[in-house]
């Protein structure tokens, strides 16, 4: 079918677009992400429709490069909040180790608990880095980058629902405490969360999600060799 | 508006460049963020912070915000397709991310807040009440 790439596009936005109308209806509960319901919605009409999914990947590829650009550009919120970021430093950076640290070890550590094998371990362990990163490190510490990436980006759509009512069950306010945990634990997916409540938390959550990438590249090698045998 | 599009596709091209000739351990798309934010700093630095972000720059980056979610859809529908190989350990796996994610964006947020203590008064706090 010719006109088949503009239809899966089409279904692409649409499920969006219907995604951020259902959540603004539902006064912008976080339960509603927007992301989460698009990829139910279009997951669901691939498998009625028996369209392959390298064929949707190839068709919604316009809308998967502009990933790119648009991580490159939160250095545009980031620096009208570099004074912020400048006043906390010290608290960012201890919260950046101790927040990348306790995902690594608490993903290992509860995998352990429930019997999960030596190779999905190290499959889980990278999954708090935006997900080129995470899939990379698993490749080089042994775990199935396929495995890491659905892992991924299911933490990701967790800390975008999860936190808003983890944050404010906890009384947590401070845009920028906000943004910074959600970008560090959920990436990107968070971080679009995050811009939906303020462009100061959508900024720190860029910044963590940008400086967990390095640091989770640099921790996860060493933990595993410390921990999984 | 063109420039800001070109400008942030050749940031990423650059990071990408330098990512892999010097073979870092961080993504190309972050190193280019750090190459737009060196710039914005030395705009800033010459014609005063509110005149360093250009106009197009700061339009093209909101319209991208403000529909970051949606540049998920593609990479998370294609995820749903190798959801079978998470079959046999999902219900545990799903315990693994919960758990962890939780914890992450909870004990993130508090050092963050400069609530060090706050656990551990929390904590105390409910011993008290179920004491009384």
């Amino acid at each position: 079918m010719a006109h088949e790439p503009t239809a899966l596009l089409l279904l692409t936005l649409g499920a969006y677009l219907a995604g951020v109308t259902l959540q603004r209806w539902c006064g912008r509960h976080s339960l509603l992400n927007p992301t989460l319901i698009a990829i139910g919605v279009v997951a669901a009409a691939l498998s009625v429709l028996h369209v392959d999914h390298a064929r949707y990947l190839a068709a919604a590829r316009p809308v998967h490069l502009l990933l790119g650009p648009a991580v490159v550009a939160l250095a545009v919120p980031l620096y009208r909040h570099i004074g912020l970021v400048r006043e906390r430093a010290t608290l960012l950076v201890v919260a950046l180790l101790v927040g990348s640290m306790t995902a690594i070890v608490s993903g290992i550590a509860v995998g352990w608990w429930l019997h999960l094998p030596r190779v999905t371990l190290l499959s889980l362990a990278p999954r708090s880095a935006t997900t080129a990163v995470s899939m990379a490190i698993a490749t080089q510490i042994g775990g199935i980058p396929a495995v890491t990436a659905v892992l991924t980006i299911l933490t990701g759509i967790a800390g975008a629902v999860l936190a808003p009512c983890l944050l404010n069950a906890l009384r947590i306010e401070d845009p920028a405490a906000r943004g910074f945990s959600m970008g560090l634990a959920s990436h990107g997916i968070a971080t679009a969360r995050a811009f939906q409540e303020s462009e100061t938390a959508g900024a720190f959550s860029g910044l963590a999600m940008a400086l967990n990438a390095v640091v989770t590249a640099i921790l996860v090698p060493l933990v595993v060799r410390l921990l999984v045998h | 508006m063109l420039y800001a599009v070109l400008a942030l596709v050749a940031a990423q091209y650059l990071g990408d460049l330098i990512a892999d000739t010097l073979s870092l351990p961080m993504p190309g798309v972050v190193i280019g963020l750090l190459l737009v934010l060196l710039v914005l700093a030395f705009r800033g630095r010459r014609l005063g912070r509110d005149h360093a972000v250009p106009g197009a720059l700061s339009r093209v980056a909101k319209a991208l915000h403000d529909h970051f979610g949606l540049l998920f859809v593609p990479a998370g529908a294609g995820v749903v397709a190798n959801l079978d190989r998470l079959a046999t350990e999902g219900p545990a796996l799903i315990i693994v991310l919960l758990l962890s994610t939780i914890a992450t964006i909870a004990l993130t947020a508090l050092i963050v807040a400069g609530r060090r203590g706050a656990v551990a008064v929390q904590g105390v706090a409910t011993v008290e009440q179920h004491g009384a």
